[in-house]
């Protein structure tokens, strides 16, 4: 397979193409996956009333609890169908964040067959490395659990009981540092499949070549990334809080409309600025002489 | 007995499975919403109007004939001996489903009840306990001794009385409770060690002076059971004459099960000490086994109790604290409880104590360290319902009320009433996301009226104290938390009113509410019906018929039988009395023959008109089940214009007519969600225009790709 160009990363805000790719991707895909609930309320005979499903939205929740008592086994069926169409989306989006990984690692100017090619030709490994990554999360997440359920007792002897909880939180809280860590490496071993077309075990080792040399930048940057999409999701739901949808008015649905495709362009943007600084780690963290010595592919 | 701990209350039949909160957080709008208590008790935006609907008739078919209400039918149950004079009572009158007492309801009660001015000051003392109980709290038992002066109340002569001895419920695994299938009943556990009340002495000397426990004898009618004792006489006591037996006796307890025990150092005690069962006035004894689901009935009295427990203990109990001291490395504390029918205790060594005073009531909250949010949860609610209840069910009448908050490891004690001590519960944490610590003690403190002041027959009519204080409950967490009264969610809230209108709605056609606590199938029908079912009924009462006039009525039901012991027909005659026969029909049909009620628009028709009128017309409405609720009919039109009617709910179907300048849009019937005992209130309207659910679909359509986010790029 081909390099990518390395060592020449383009920011997202000059890949608008890219962005807009992945950006389309998500919004179809999103689309379908919301089908099946969708077409539940739409059976619901809540559009019979005036409110029609805004009333989903009140304060209050009553439209909402109605219709989860009435339809639950209809939404308990829906919400399966939601949920694999979730992961069979999840799995090909594998497909676009190649892309969009490669076109943020190639200066000049890019074909979208080249393009979908190279995200195509690395598709399996990808897919792996996010498998991999979901297998240590949920092996971490298990310990985890386990932590808190060996802590509880003994702590709750001797402390009070929210003194004993939260001492079992904290405690447990320390598996989050390998869980983002196997998240980082996951990025950055990404790049490294994507910007070097390195094999699976090649871009691990590069990965974690790069995070071990650059960890406090990488930590740092990958922090602010998750900061800032955090905040750009509560910034959406305050706005929403301001827009009330419940009142049932064409503008109000088009300016949450719009507020939350703002908000996901922004989680694309975020995304893309840190993939872009993740290439550029990689590419910095390659030996300069002994590059060739990396597997070849 | 008391309020369904959180978990219970989202357990109950049919409940939303785990993807309920799931749901409701994608749904939610992020309303920031606060949830502060509002000291003036002002119902919140959709609270029921006070308003009565009045039904102006629409072209209404003839009614379709109902089965008379009288003809009430009961699931088969394993009931209550009745027993007059000492012997077997005639079997229930099958018309009515049970033995109807001779002291029917008065005609009228009359507005003088609608306020405290004629409350009845004191009970008549029936039965009243002079008890000391030393806590050993190496073996986990209580030495109790004392006196019980008992008073023939009734209008025979008696030779025998009945005793109840509910801790021996908990004695093998043979007992009534704990053979049954649904044992756990409401503490999650059947306890993993045993308990029992041995009596050592029962004499009197105005008897003879003997011991009468020689003689005395289980049910026979519940093998195995020794928690309904009989004990024959030596002579007959008159109408009038009074007793004082001497008891003596040991309660072991059980680790915590049914809200009485103990777990490590912690003691929850309860039924602890022989209780008399009660004698109706016409000779009836109500004495029952203690069975998993039921709870008690008893005679009111003045229950003077001393305390002897281990000198580092803090303790709480029902009543006033008369004085306490230490003597020899024990704590004595001394509780006198006037106009009572039941007495209970806690000690703990570490339970945090804090006081305040709510007018004339000294209010002691006992509670574990670490919970200072829950007991600031639990000060606010008591705080807004002392006065809420006591405002529409007449002055709380103690100076006393202790609000116990177990700790963790004895959660089974908690969400449980006993007069003037109840138990709340809940997660230190709890209160952060929902109002489970603030319902719990709404609920329990409403008890303190439908139970503790209406002492009705809890085993035998459960529905009349858990109902009733389910309906209380609901109307206070409304008044105070409107629509966050059920989750409080940053970003999502969920009111109390709509969870229990759809909890109800799903138990509507499982079995009849007015029963005895045994005939249900299990707790979590009971949980449904009796306190779910029956709140949701009152609450569409007030909604239909006016919330101020459904108060008046409890209200007025509440004062005038306070130190009483009414049944059915005696809260049926004053909402007859206030709300008017078609309520008091609707309401007996909805407890005792699983009234229902379902309206649906089945046909929309609109075309243009002659005349004065553009366009013309034509909807049908539809209502099926038995009870009949007058309601409102919304007509939208295109341009927006609205046209109410009232339909007055009889015959199974109405054809309303619609005339006006713009096409007829919408029908919506119930528009203000009055009637919450609308089995599927979705079917409620009809449209001509079909539209998508695009507010769903926006906002699934933004999580999902928020989500997707998480796997890709």
């Amino acid at each position: 397979m081909r390099r990518a160009a390395s060592g020449a990363a383009i920011p997202p805000w000059r890949r608008f193409g890219a962005v807009g790719l992945v950006y389309t991707y998500r919004l179809i895909s999103a689309w379908i996956i919301a089908g099946p609930l969708v077409s539940v309320v739409a059976g619901s005979g809540l559009l019979s009333f005036p409110a029609a499903d805004s009333s989903l939205f009140a304060p209050g929740g009553s439209s909402l609890v109605e219709l989860v008592f009435a339809e639950q086994p209809s939404l308990t069926a829906a919400l399966w169908q939601s949920f694999s169409l979730f992961l069979l989306f999840g799995l090909l989006s594998q497909i676009p964040h190649g892309f969009f990984l490669f076109a943020l690692g190639r200066s000049g100017r890019l074909s979208l067959r080249e393009a979908l090619s190279m995200s195509l030709g690395a598709l399996p490994r990808l897919v792996l490395l996010s498998s991999l990554s979901l297998v240590c999360s949920c092996i971490f997440g298990l310990l985890a659990r386990s932590t808190y359920r060996l802590l509880q007792s003994p702590l709750a002897a001797r402390l009070n009981e929210d003194a004993a909880d939260l001492w079992s939180l904290g405690l447990t809280a320390l598996w989050c540092l390998p869980i983002c860590w196997v998240w980082l490496l996951t990025d950055l071993s990404r790049a490294a499949v994507v910007q070097e077309s390195l094999p699976l075990s090649g871009a691990l080792r590069l990965g974690l070549h790069t995070l071990l040399k650059y960890r406090l930048k990488a930590i740092r940057l990958w922090l602010s990334y998750i900061a800032w999409s955090l905040g750009a999701l509560v910034l959406g739901g305050l706005l929403l809080d301001l827009i009330r949808v419940d009142l049932n008015q064409s503008w109000r649905l088009s300016l949450a409309w719009l507020t939350h495709q703002l908000v996901v362009l922004s989680l694309i943007l975020l995304k893309g600025t840190w993939l872009y600084f993740s290439l550029g780690l990689v590419s910095a963290a390659l030996p300069k002489a002994p590059r060739d010595a990396l597997p070849p592919e | 007995m008391g309020k369904l701990t959180p978990r219970e209350t989202w357990g109950l039949k049919r409940k939303p499975t785990w993807w309920f909160v799931g749901v409701l957080a994608l749904f939610s709008t992020y309303p920031l919403l606060s949830y502060s208590l509002r000291s003036n008790g002002a119902a919140p935006e959709h609270s029921p109007s006070s308003s009565k609907l009045e039904p102006l008739e629409a072209r209404a078919p003839e009614p379709k004939e109902e089965r008379a209400p009288a003809a009430r039918v009961e699931a088969p149950s394993k009931e209550p001996m009745h027993e007059a004079g000492g012997q077997t009572a005639e079997p229930s009158a099958p018309k009515l489903g049970f033995t109807p007492r001779p002291d029917a309801p008065p005609a009228a009660i009359g507005s003088s009840f609608d306020d405290d001015a004629a409350l009845p000051a004191a009970a008549d003392w029936v039965a009243s306990y002079t008890m000391n109980a030393r806590l050993d709290e190496q073996h986990k038992s209580v030495h109790g001794s004392g006196s019980i002066l008992w008073k023939n109340s009734s209008e025979v002569s008696i030779d025998k009385i009945w005793v109840h001895l509910y801790l021996n419920a908990f004695k093998h695994s043979g007992t009534v409770f704990l053979r049954s299938p649904f044992g756990a009943g409401r503490s999650g556990e059947k306890g993993s060690t045993w308990g029992s009340i041995h009596i050592q002495n029962f004499s009197s000397k105005e008897l003879g002076g003997e011991n009468l426990w020689d003689n005395a004898k289980p049910n026979p009618e519940f093998p195995g059971d020794e928690t309904d004792i009989m004990l024959p006489l030596p002579r007959a006591i008159s109408p009038g004459e009074s007793v004082r037996f001497e008891v003596q006796w040991i309660a072991q307890l059980p680790q915590i099960v049914e809200r009485t025990g103990y777990v490590g150092d912690y003691f929850f005690v309860a039924q602890w000490f022989p209780k008399l069962a009660r004698l109706e006035p016409n000779g009836v004894w109500q004495h029952f086994p203690f069975h998993a689901q039921s709870e008690f009935y008893a005679d009111f009295g003045r229950y003077e109790v001393t305390l002897d427990l281990p000198e580092h203990y803090v303790a709480g109990a029902t009543g006033e604290r008369a004085f306490e001291r230490r003597e020899a490395g024990r704590r004595i504390e001394h509780y006198v409880a006037e106009n009572v029918h039941d007495f209970a205790f806690t000690a703990w060594p570490h339970f945090q104590e804090h006081e305040a005073a709510i007018g004339a009531v000294n209010v002691r909250y006992l509670f574990p360290p670490g919970h200072n949010r829950n007991l600031a949860d639990t000060i606010s609610a008591v705080e807004f319902s002392l006065p809420f209840f006591n405002k529409l069910y007449g002055e709380y009448p103690y100076r006393t009320l202790t609000v116990v908050h177990p700790p963790r490891h004895a959660a089974n004690s908690g969400g449980m009433e006993y007069p003037t001590l109840i138990t709340t519960g809940g997660a230190w944490h709890a209160g952060l996301v929902h109002q489970g610590v603030a319902s719990v003690t709404i609920h329990e403190l409403a008890h303190q009226w439908f139970y503790g002041l209406v002492a009705t027959n809890e085993q035998r009519w459960p529905f009349l104290d858990e109902g009733l204080t389910s309906y209380a409950e609901l109307r206070a967490l409304q008044a105070a938390y409107g629509e966050s009264s059920a989750l409080k969610l940053p970003w999502a809230n969920i009111s109390r009113a709509p969870l229990t209108q759809r909890m109800a709605a799903s138990v509507a056609h499982d079995d009849i509410i007015a029963k005895p606590a045994a005939g249900f199938a299990n707790f979590s029908a009971l949980g449904g019906l009796v306190y779910a079912r029956t709140a949701a009924i009152f609450d569409t009462l007030a909604r239909v018929y006016g919330e101020a006039t459904l108060d008046e009525a409890l209200g007025r039901y509440a004062r005038y039988y306070r130190f009483k012991h009414p049944e059915p027909e005696h809260l049926l005659a004053v909402v007859r009395e206030t709300l008017g026969d078609e309520a008091a029909r609707n309401l007996e049909l909805a407890l005792f023959q699983r009234g229902s009620v379902d309206y649906s628009v089945r046909g929309l028709a609109s075309f243009r008109g002659a005349g004065k009128s553009a366009y013309q017309g034509r909807v049908f409405v539809h209502r099926s089940g038995n009870l009949e609720f007058p309601v409102e009919v919304l007509l939208q039109a295109e341009d927006g214009s609205e046209q109410r009617q009232v339909w007055n709910g009889k015959g199974p179907w109405v054809e309303l007519r619609y005339a006006g300048q713009s096409p007829l849009s919408y029908v919506v019937v119930d528009p203000d969600k009055r009637v919450g005992l609308d089995t599927n209130p979705l079917n409620n309207a009809a449209s001509r225009p079909k539209y998508e659910a695009k507010y769903t679909r926006e906002r699934l359509t933004y999580w999902a790709q928020v989500l997707l986010g998480g796997l890709g790029p």
